[in-house]
C-alpha cells in the first residue's frame, strides 16, 4: 500500500512539473505581450524601458558590472537601461536563425550580411523594423556621424533596416610568415606567389609543415586564387562557405564562376603540386586544427588569414611565440583590389516584435557615438578592465581575468571616430588601414542583395558538390588528374543548375543597377554624392 | 464486434480501477502529446516557401519543391542506400553483440567482476562523438597516428586511412557497436535476469550443459526482445547517427562515396543557407520512410510469428 502511494505521489509531481513547466512559459509570453505600449509623439522618454540585445559571444564574469555602469549613464540621458543577451558563437549558426523564426520578444540584435541568416534576407523577410524615417527624429547625430556610403550599404528595396559599423577593416586575405625563418632561409621579402613557395620549400625541407591545416584551408587558397587573378573580386550570389562567385573590378555587372575558367585549371593543377609536396598533411582534410592555431602553436610556418585576424592576435603571438615577428603578404594589393569594407557586414538590427523601436534607436545612437557609452560598452571600465597609456588599450595593472574578466562582442557598434587601438593589436593594423584607404576602392555590390528564393534547389545541390569534389580540388587532394577533375567539377556544377543560379544572378544585379541608376537620377537634384553602383 | 459505448463504459471502468498506472504513465503520454503530436502539423513546412513574418500557415505552397534538391544531383538513391545498408549493420550486428555480451555477462558468477566488465562496456556510450572523432583521428592519422607509428615501428609501409575510401565502412560500424553495446545490453540483461529461473532449475535437473541451457533456453526466451527492439530500430532505419558520420569523416569528401548518409549530405547542402523548409523536407522523407518501413517488417513479422508483432 506504502508502495502505492509513493508511486503515485512520484507520478503525480511528474505531471504538475511537466505541466507547471509550460505553464510559466505561457504566463511569461502572454504578460509580455499584455502590456502593449501606446506610445506616439517625437520624443517621449518619460516612460522607463528596458532594452534587450542579443550578441554573439558568452558572459564574462564582469560584464554585469560594466553593464550596471554603462546604465547609470543611459538611464539618465534615455531613461533607458539595456540587457544583454549572449548567443555563444559555437551556436551562432543554430541558436541565430531560431531567435527570428521562433519570435521571440527582444528589442535588438547583431546582425550582419555574412550571418547564417543575412540581415538582407531578414529585411525581405519583414521582421526588422524599417528605420528609415525614424533617423531624423530619434538619431539625427548617428544619421550625420555615419557617412552615406554605410547607409547606403544598408538599403534593402531603397529602405535602411539597421545601423551599420563604421569602423574602417579591411578583411583583405594574406600570407603570414615569421621573420626568424625568413632571415634562416635567405629570404627577404614575400610579395609574390613564387616567394611564397620559395619560403614553404624551404620551410618543408628544414622539417616544418608550412601550412598546417585543416580543411578550412581549401576557402582560404580559394580566396587566394581570387584575389590573385587579375582584377577579379568576390561577387555576391553563391555561400561563401564554397567556391563563390566572382566579378571583375571592370565590368562588375558580368557575374560568373571562376571554375569555368582556364585560370582555375592552373590553379588546380598548382594546388595538386603543392599538395603533393607536402605543403599540407596528407590528411589535411580531417584534420581538426587550423593553420593559425599550428602556427601560434609552433607547428606550422605559415598560415593564410585577413588583415584584422593577423593583427588582433598579436597578444596571442607576444605569449606564445615571444621574439618571433611575423610578416604579411597581402593578396589582392598588388592588383589594387583592397575593398572598403561594406557596413552591413557588421550592423544592428531592430527586431519588429520590439515594443519600442524609437528607444533602441535612441540607444544604438548613444552606444556608438557618446564617448562614454562608447568606452564602456567597448573597452569596459576604465582602470578595472582598460587604460590608456600613449592613446593605445591596454591590461591595467591589477587586472585578475578571474574578476574582472568583461567584454561584449559589440563589433556592430564601433565607428572610426571614437575607435582606439588595442595593445594586443599589431599596431600595423593601423599603418596598414590608413595606407588602404587612400588606394581601397568601394565594392560595387553594395547595396546589392541576392534574394535566393527561386534557386535554393540548385543552391543546395551545388553546396554538395563544393563540398566534395569542390573541396577536394582547392586542396589537390583529387585522385584524378586535376585537368580531369575540374573537367568533372564543371559538369556536376551544370547539373546541379549554376546556369540558372548564374542568370538569376546577374539578372537581379542587373534590374538592381537600373533602379539605382533611375534613384540617382531623382536624387542628383539633392546632389548626393554616394553612387555606390557605377 | 464490440459496441463502441461498451468499450469506453471499460475504458472508464480501468481508468478508475487502475487509476494509479494510469497516472504513472501520464508524464510520458503528456511528453508525446506535447513534443511529438502537437507539433505533428507543422511538418507542413517541408511545402511551403517559408517564410518568418508570414509563419508556417501563411507562407506560400509550393508543393514539392523543397524535395528538388535531393533528386537533383541524382544522389538520392546512393544516400538512401548508404543510410539504410549502415543502419541494417548496425541494428544486427549491434544486437547480435548486445545478445552476445548479456549472456556472458549473465554467466558470470563474480559479483564483483560482473559489475565491472558491465560498467565498462557501458562507459563508451557516455563518450561525446566528437571526443571518439578525435580517438579516430589520432588512431588513423598519416603523421602522427597510433597505427602509423606502430607500422613504422615495424618497418612496415604507412597506410593513408584518410584516402582509403574501403576501410572506413568497418571502422563506422565498429565505432558505433563499441559505443552503443553497453546501452543495448542492459536491457537484454534486464531481461535475462526476469527470466523464470525455475525452468533453468529444472533443466539442470535434467543434465542441462551451460551450453545447451543458452542454446534451448535463453536465446528463445530472448527472442520476442530481439524482434522487438529490431521493430523499433526500423522505425528509425532512414534517420543516420550524424554525430557519429560527422565527427569521423567531417568535411573529408573523399570518403564521401561510401561513408555518406542522408544526414550528413544534407547538412552539407543546407548548411550555408538558412532554409528550414527543405531541411523539413527531409526529415518528412526519412519518417515516412521509416513508417513504412516498419509498417512492412511488423506485416512479415506478424505472419511468421504473430506473437511478436508490435500491433
Amino acid at each position: 500500500m506504502r508502495k502505492k502511494l509513493v508511486a503515485s505521489l512520484l507520478a503525480a509531481t511528474l505531471a504538475i512539473g511537466t505541466l507547471s513547466g509550460c505553464g510559466q512559459s505561457n504566463n511569461s509570453t502572454s504578460s509580455a505581450s499584455g502590456t502593449s505600449s501606446t506610445e506616439s509623439g517625437p520624443v517621449d522618454t518619460s516612460e522607463e524601458v528596458n532594452l534587450t540585445m542579443y550578441l554573439y559571444g558568452s558572459e564574462g564574469v564582469a560584464n554585469q558590472d560594466v553593464l550596471d555602469e554603462l546604465n547609470k549613464i543611459l538611464k539618465e540621458d534615455i531613461n533607458a537601461t539595456l540587457e544583454i543577451k549572449y548567443i555563444d558563437y559555437s551556436d551562432t549558426s543554430t541558436k541565430y536563425p531560431l531567435l527570428w523564426a521562433s519570435g521571440e520578444s527582444f528589442d535588438m540584435a547583431y546582425s550582419s550580411s555574412t550571418a547564417a541568416v543575412t540581415y538582407q534576407s531578414l529585411a525581405r523577410q519583414d521582421v526588422l523594423v524599417d528605420i528609415t524615417d525614424m533617423l531624423d527624429t530619434y538619431a539625427p547625430t548617428l544619421k550625420e556621424k555615419l557617412d552615406s556610403e554605410a547607409w547606403d550599404s544598408m538599403k534593402v528595396g531603397g529602405q535602411i533596416y539597421g545601423v551599420p559599423s563604421t569602423y574602417s577593416e579591411f578583411t583583405a586575405y594574406g600570407f603570414v610568415s615569421r621573420d626568424d625563418l625568413m632571415e634562416k632561409y635567405g629570404i627577404t621579402s614575400i610579395s609574390s606567389i613564387d616567394d611564397m613557395e620559395a619560403y614553404m620549400d624551404a620551410a618543408l625541407e628544414d622539417g616544418w609543415t608550412p601550412l598546417n591545416g585543416n580543411s578550412n584551408l581549401g576557402m582560404d587558397m580559394y580566396r587566394m586564387f581570387i584575389a590573385l587573378t587579375s582584377d577579379w573580386i568576390d561577387a555576391p550570389g553563391l555561400p561563401t562557405t564554397g567556391p563563390y562567385l566572382a566579378g571583375s573590378v571592370e565590368d562588375p555587372s558580368e557575374i560568373f564562376h571562376p571554375a569555368f575558367t582556364d585560370e582555375f585549371v592552373d590553379f588546380a593543377k598548382r594546388m595538386k603540386e603543392w599538395s603533393d609536396k607536402g605543403y599540407w598533411s596528407k590528411d589535411v582534410l580531417s584534420a581538426s586544427q587550423d593553420d593559425k592555431d599550428n602556427f601560434y602553436n609552433g607547428l606550422s610556418a605559415s598560415y593564410i588569414s585577413h588583415q584584422p585576424d593577423w593583427t588582433g592576435s598579436y597578444g596571442t603571438q607576444q605569449e606564445k611565440l615571444p621574439g618571433v615577428e611575423t610578416e604579411f603578404y597581402c593578396f589582392p594589393e598588388e592588383n589594387g583590389k583592397i575593398i572598403r569594407k561594406m557596413g552591413c557586414e557588421n550592423c544592428t538590427v531592430i527586431s519588429k516584435n520590439s515594443k519600442y523601436p524609437e528607444r533602441c534607436l535612441m540607444m544604438i545612437e548613444k552606444l556608438m557615438t557618446d564617448e562614454r557609452c562608447y568606452d564602456l560598452f567597448q573597452y569596459g571600465i576604465e582602470g578595472r578592465q582598460y587604460e590608456i597609456v600613449d592613446g593605445t588599450v591596454v591590461q591595467p595593472e591589477g587586472y585578475d581575468a578571474e574578476k574582472d574578466a568583461a567584454g561584449f562582442a559589440g563589433w556592430a557598434l564601433r565607428t572610426d571616430e571614437l575607435n582606439l587601438p588595442m595593445a594586443t593589436e599589431d599596431p600595423r593594423r593601423y599603418t596598414l588601414n590608413d595606407e588602404w584607404k587612400e588606394v581601397a576602392i568601394d565594392n560595387p555590390y553594395v547595396g546589392f542583395s541576392f534574394d535566393s528564393t527561386n534557386v535554393s534547389a540548385e543552391l543546395s545541390a551545388i553546396a554538395n558538390v563544393d563540398a566534395s569534389l569542390g573541396l577536394q580540388i582547392l586542396l589537390g587532394k583529387t585522385t584524378q588528374d586535376p585537368e580531369e577533375a575540374v573537367e568533372q567539377y564543371r559538369s556536376q556544377l551544370e547539373a546541379a543548375g549554376i546556369d540558372k543560379a548564374l542568370e538569376e544572378v546577374n539578372s537581379q544585379y542587373q534590374t538592381f543597377l537600373e533602379e539605382n541608376a533611375a534613384n540617382t537620377e531623382s536624387a542628383d537634384a539633392t546632389s548626393s554624392s554616394s553612387s555606390s553602383a557605377e | 464486434m464490440v459496441k463502441p459505448h461498451v468499450h469506453l463504459k471499460n475504458f472508464r471502468r480501468e481508468l478508475v480501477r487502475k487509476r494509479v498506472l494510469f497516472l504513472m504513465i501520464a508524464p510520458t503520454i503528456l511528453f508525446f502529446i506535447i513534443f511529438c503530436y502537437i507539433p505533428m502539423p507543422g511538418a507542413y513546412v517541408a511545402f511551403v516557401d517559408y517564410n518568418m513574418s508570414k509563419g508556417i500557415f501563411g507562407s506560400n505552397f509550393v508543393g514539392f519543391k523543397n524535395f528538388e534538391f535531393l533528386i537533383r544531383n541524382g544522389d538520392l538513391w546512393r544516400i538512401t542506400k548508404n543510410t539504410l545498408l549502415y543502419n541494417l549493420a548496425f541494428l544486427v550486428l549491434g544486437n547480435i553483440v548486445q545478445v552476445i555480451l548479456a549472456i556472458m555477462i549473465s554467466e558470470i558468477g563474480n559479483r564483483w567482476f560482473k559489475k565491472i566488465s558491465q560498467s565498462v562496456i557501458l562507459l563508451p556510450y557516455f563518450i561525446s562523438m566528437v571526443i571518439v572523432g578525435y580517438f579516430a583521428y589520432n588512431l588513423f592519422s598519416y603523421d602522427h597516428g597510433f597505427i602509423n607509428s606502430l607500422l613504422t615501428s615495424f618497418g612496415l609501409e604507412k597506410h593513408d586511412f584518410y584516402s582509403d575510401t574501403g576501410i572506413w565502412k568497418y571502422i563506422i560500424v565498429m565505432f558505433k557497436i563499441w559505443s552503443g553495446t553497453g546501452y543495448g545490453m542492459i536491457v537484454y540483461l534486464a531481461t535475462i535476469t526476469g527470466l523464470d529461473r525455475e525452468i533453468y532449475e529444472a533443466a539442470a535437473l535434467d543434465g542441462a550443459s551451460p551450453f545447451q541451457k543458452i542454446r534451448y533456453l535463453t536465446l528463445p526466451l530472448l527472442k520476442p526482445t530481439v524482434i522487438l527492439l529490431i521493430l523499433f530500430g526500423l522505425g528509425g532505419i532512414l534517420k543516420g547517427s550524424f554525430d557519429l558520420f560527422y565527427n569521423l569523416i567531417g568535411t573529408n569528401s573523399v570518403l564521401y562515396p561510401e561513408t555518406d548518409i542522408i544526414d550528413t549530405y544534407v547538412f552539407r547542402s543546407l548548411v550555408g543557407q538558412y532554409n528550414f523548409s527543405q531541411g523539413a523536407a527531409v526529415g518528412f522523407y526519412q519518417s515516412i520512410f521509416g513508417l513504412v518501413f516498419v509498417l512492412a517488417v511488423n506485416a512479415i513479422v506478424k505472419r511468421v510469428e504473430p506473437d511478436s508483432a508490435l500491433f
